[in-house]
C-alpha cells in the first residue's frame, strides 16, 4: 500500500513539475484596448535586394539600451509576420505556440501573425455584444511605438544584435483612451520609395447599435500609392474609385438536382448587383457599415443537414471553380464604375476552419473570405451567429476582420 | 499509521511545493572569443599565404596585429589563382592600387555574421573607403537554402564564404572565395576598363547613352560581351553604321536597368518566383522600362507593351515566346558581378532585341 502509494505520489511529481506556469500579470486600471496588425505582403525578390522582408518587431514605450537602440519595451510584440487573410475578434492561434510552416512563408520559425495574438496577457472584456479577446488592455495615455524590421529566424528580438535591432522601420506615438478599442495596422503609403505608416483605428462599433437579424459589412481601402508593378493591371490595384455592389446568392436546388459539383444559385430579391458605395479616399477611419440581411436557420439546412461551405479546390484550382458548396453566400463586385474593366469579385464562400490554409501567393484565395454567416456547433447543434465585418482593401487583396456577434447567446432567427 | 500520515503528508507537501514554482528559462553562456589577434589567425593557416604577402607590402598586417577591432574578409590562395593573380603580379601591382585592394577586405569594426541583418546587399564601408555588399539569404516561401545554426550561408560582393565568424582578439574573419574587385568610380569607367565590353561601350557612345552612366544610379547592366555581337555580326565597322536615325533607342537601352542593384548570387538569396506561383496570383517578377517589360523567365527577355493583350486578356500578358523581341538570356557565370560605385555590370548570353526589331520602318 505504502509503496504503491510513493510511486504515485513520485509520478504525480513529476506530471506536476513538468508544466511551466506564467506569472499572472498585474491588472491594469484605467485600460484601452489595441490589437496590431502587420499588413505588408509584399516579397522580396532579387530586383528588391536591399530591401527587407517585412516581418516585425512591435514595441509599445521601448527601453534603449546604452547606444540608444531598443533592446524591449513595456510591451514587445515580437515575430509579427505579415497577417492572415482572415481574422476574429478572438486569436485563432490561441492555443498554439505558432511554430510551425506558414502558408505565406513556408518557414520553419515562430510566427505571430499579430499582437496580442497567442501571447499571454490581459485582453478586453466583451463590450457591446462583441468578443473582443483578441484585443491587449494596454494603460490609457500616449504611448511610443516602434516597429523593427527583423530577421526571421527564432532569435527573440532582445538577443539580437545591435545592427539587427536598430532597423527602425516607423517611430511614433499614439494617444489611447481609457474604454476604446484601437486597431493598430502597419500599412505602406508608397511601395516602390519604400514609404511605411502606422494606421491607428479607434473602433466605432463598440458604440454603435446594430439591429439583431443582420449582418454588417464595412470596407476601408489601405493601400499606398499605385506602385509601378501594377501598371498595366499587371498586378491588380484596387482604382482610386472603387465601386462596391454586391449579390446575395441563395442555392436552387431544384436546379442543382444532377450539378452536384456545380450548385445554381439565384440572388436573394433585392439584393441582385446592388450598389454599395463608391469609395473615393484610402486610410479612412470611420467606416460605415452596410446591412444585410440574416437568413433563417432554416437556409443554412438541407434536409436537417448543414449546407457545405466551397469545395477547396475554388481556393486551389489556380482559376475560380464552380464548387461554391451550397451554403448562401454574398458576392461582392469591385470596380470602377467609370471604366470598362474586369471587375474584382469577392465571394464570400470559405470555411472559416480552414480558410487561412490556402497560401495567398499560391492560390486563388485573394478572390474570396469565409461566409458572412458564422456558423459555430454550441449545444451539440449548428447556430449560424450574424457578424460584423471589417474589410480591408490592401494592394491586391481584401483582409477580413470577422467579429461574432451576440456571442453568449443563441441566434432567435 | 500516524507515522505513515506524516510521510504521505511531507509527500503532498514536497509535489505542492514543487509544482508551485515558477520555471525560468536557462541562460546560455557566450562564445569564448580567441585571445590572439587577427594577423596570427591568418598566419596559422597555410591557405592564405598570397593575402598575407599582399597584407605584408601594404603594411596593413600591422593594421591588424593592433588592438582596433575589424572585420577582415580573407581570401584564400585558390581566389587569388581564380583570379588570375599570382605572387609575381601581386608584388608588381603598383603600390597604390594593391593598398586599394587590400584595404577594400578590411572593415572597421566587427561585424560578426549575427551581426547582418537580413538582407540583400547590405552594404558596410571598408578601410579604402567603398562599401562591401553582404547578403544573407531571405528565408521564405521562395528560399531554397536555410542558413543553419552555426553554418551561415553568406555571399560578398557574389562570391562565397566559405567560413564565418572566426573569431579574434581584435575582431572577426570570414574565409571569401573571391578577391573583390576594388569599385570604379562610374558604370562607365568599368564599362571602358574591360575590354570585352568594348563593342557594347561604343554602341552605347553611339546611341548618347554612355554619359547617363555617370549618374548616380544605381544601375544594373545586363551588358553584351564582343562576342554577342560578333555573333550577329556586328563587329566595329558594322556597328558603326548602327545609328538613331535608324533604329529605335531601345536596341541598347534594353539592358539597362535603373534604381537596381544585385550581384548574380542575389538569385539564390532572394529568388525570383517560380513560373507557377506567379502564374496564380501571385506578384509577377517584371521590371518596367518606358518600352519594355524586362520579364525573368527562368531566364531573362524583354516583351513589349501590347495594348490590345492587356485590354482583353486580364491574366498576365507578358510571359510567352510570341511576346520575345530577342533572345531569352542568362547571366554569365564567369563573367559577372562587375563592381562601380553607381552600378554593376553581367554579362549576357545574347541579344534581347535584336536590331531589326528595333529598325525604325
Amino acid at each position: 500500500m505504502k509503496r504503491y502509494f510513493l510511486y504515485g505520489a513520485s509520478l504525480l511529481l513529476i506530471i506536476m513539475t513538468g508544466c511551466k506556469k506564467y506569472e499572472e500579470a498585474p491588472p491594469i486600471s484605467n485600460a484601452a484596448y489595441m490589437r496590431v496588425f502587420n499588413d505588408l505582403a509584399f516579397t522580396v525578390d532579387v530586383w528588391q535586394s536591399g530591401q527587407s522582408a517585412p516581418f516585425l518587431t512591435f514595441i509599445m514605450d521601448p527601453h534603449m539600451d546604452g547606444a540608444g537602440i531598443p533592446d524591449t519595451g513595456a510591451v514587445v510584440g515580437d515575430f509579427l509576420g505579415t497577417r492572415q487573410l482572415y481574422s476574429l475578434s478572438y486569436p485563432i492561434n490561441e492555443a498554439n505556440s505558432s511554430i510551425g510552416t506558414s502558408p505565406d512563408q513556408q518557414i520553419i520559425n515562430t510566427v505571430n501573425y499579430e499582437y496580442p495574438g497567442n501571447a499571454h496577457v490581459l485582453t478586453a472584456p466583451a463590450i457591446n455584444g462583441f468578443d473582443l479577446s483578441a484585443w491587449a488592455q494596454v494603460p490609457e495615455g500616449s504611448h511610443r511605438i516602434l516597429f523593427v524590421t527583423r530577421p526571421q529566424d527564432n532569435v527573440p528580438f532582445k538577443q539580437l544584435s545591435a545592427a539587427n535591432r536598430s532597423s527602425i522601420l516607423l517611430d511614433t506615438v499614439v494617444n489611447f483612451e481609457k474604454g476604446e478599442v484601437y486597431t493598430l495596422e502597419v500599412v505602406s503609403r508608397d511601395l516602390d520609395n519604400k514609404k511605411y505608416g502606422l494606421y491607428v483605428r479607434k473602433e466605432a462599433f463598440i458604440h454603435q447599435s446594430f439591429e439583431t437579424n443582420k449582418l454588417y459589412v464595412g470596407f476601408v481601402n489601405l493601400s499606398g500609392k499605385r506602385p509601378l508593378s501594377s501598371q498595366y493591371d499587371f498586378v491588380h490595384f484596387y482604382p482610386d474609385n472603387t465601386g462596391i455592389y454586391y449579390t446575395y446568392n441563395i442555392p436552387d436546388d431544384q436546379a442543382t438536382i444532377g450539378f452536384e459539383n456545380d450548385p445554381k444559385f439565384n440572388p436573394l430579391p433585392g439584393y441582385d448587383n446592388a450598389y454599395y458605395t463608391t469609395l473615393r479616399t484610402t486610410m479612412d477611419t470611420v467606416i460605415p457599415y452596410m446591412a444585410l440581411p440574416l437568413l433563417p436557420q432554416s437556409a443554412f439546412f438541407r434536409q436537417d443537414t448543414l449546407r457545405t461551405y466551397a469545395d477547396k479546390s475554388a481556393f486551389l484550382a489556380g482559376l475560380p471553380s464552380s464548387k461554391f458548396g451550397t451554403l448562401p453566400y454574398v458576392k461582392f463586385t469591385l470596380a470602377d464604375p467609370t471604366k470598362v474593366s474586369i471587375p474584382f469579385t469577392l465571394s464570400c464562400i470559405g470555411d472559416p476552419n480552414t480558410f487561412n490554409t490556402y497560401d495567398p501567393a499560391n492560390s486563388s484565395a485573394l478572390f474570396y473570405t469565409p461566409n458572412l454567416n458564422l456558423i459555430v456547433n454550441t449545444g451539440n447543434a449548428y447556430h449560424v451567429y450574424s457578424t460584423l465585418n471589417i474589410m480591408e482593401m490592401i494592394y491586391d487583396r481584401v483582409y477580413m476582420m470577422q467579429i461574432q456577434r451576440g456571442f453568449n447567446e443563441v441566434p432567435e432567427n | 499509521m500516524k507515522r505513515y500520515q506524516n510521510i504521505y503528508s511531507l509527500c503532498l507537501l514536497l509535489i505542492i511545493t514543487a509544482a508551485g514554482c515558477i520555471k525560468k528559462d536557462e541562460v546560455e553562456p557566450g562564445p569564448v572569443a580567441d585571445a590572439r589577434p587577427l594577423l596570427t589567425v591568418l598566419q596559422a593557416n597555410y591557405s592564405f599565404t598570397l593575402f598575407i604577402s599582399a597584407l605584408e607590402r601594404t603594411g596593413y598586417d600591422k593594421l591588424l596585429a593592433g588592438d582596433t577591432m575589424y572585420t577582415l574578409l580573407a581570401p584564400t590562395d585558390q581566389a587569388f589563382a581564380n583570379a588570375g593573380i599570382s605572387a609575381d603580379s601581386l608584388a608588381n601591382m603598383e603600390l597604390e592600387q594593391l593598398k586599394t585592394l587590400v584595404g577594400y577586405h578590411i572593415l572597421p569594426g566587427v561585424m560578426s555574421s549575427d551581426q547582418l541583418p537580413q538582407k540583400v546587399d547590405y552594404p558596410v564601408k571598408s578601410v579604402s573607403g567603398a562599401n562591401v555588399f553582404f547578403s544573407v539569404p531571405l528565408p521564405g516561401r521562395y528560399q531554397n537554402q536555410f542558413p543553419m545554426p552555426g553554418l551561415p550561408i553568406i555571399h560578398i560582393n557574389g562570391g562565397n564564404v566559405t567560413k564565418a565568424d572566426i573569431k579574434a582578439k581584435n575582431g572577426v574573419m570570414y574565409v571569401i572565395d573571391k578577391v573583390l574587385e576594388y569599385p570604379k568610380p562610374t558604370v562607365r569607367a568599368l564599362l571602358e576598363s574591360l575590354p570585352q565590353y568594348s563593342l557594347y561601350t561604343q554602341a552605347l557612345r553611339q546611341f548618347g547613352l554612355l554619359d547617363s552612366l555617370n549618374k548616380p544610379g544605381p544601375f544594373a547592366l545586363l551588358a553584351m560581351t564582343n562576342d554577342v555581337f560578333l555573333q550577329y555580326g556586328l563587329d566595329e565597322t558594322a556597328l558603326a553604321a548602327i545609328d538613331t536615325v535608324h533604329y529605335k533607342k531601345n536596341l541598347f537601352t534594353c539592358g539597362i536597368m535603373t534604381n537596381k542593384f544585385f550581384f548574380k548570387t542575389d538569385f539564390d538569396d532572394a529568388p525570383m518566383p517560380a513560373l507557377g506561383d506567379y502564374l496564380t496570383g501571385g506578384n509577377a517578377p517584371v521590371y518596367f522600362m518606358p518600352d519594355f517589360a524586362l520579364v525573368f523567365n527562368f531566364a531573362l527577355g524583354i516583351v513589349p507593351y501590347n495594348y490590345n493583350e492587356i485590354i482583353n486578356d486580364y491574366g498576365p500578358p507578358y510571359y510567352g515566346n510570341p511576346y520575345i523581341y530577342g533572345d531569352l538570356v542568362l547571366i554569365s557565370d564567369t563573367d559577372k558581378d562587375h563592381l562601380a560605385v553607381n552600378g554593376v555590370v553581367h554579362a549576357i548570353s545574347g541579344m534581347m532585341v535584336y536590331p531589326d526589331n528595333a529598325r525604325i520602318q
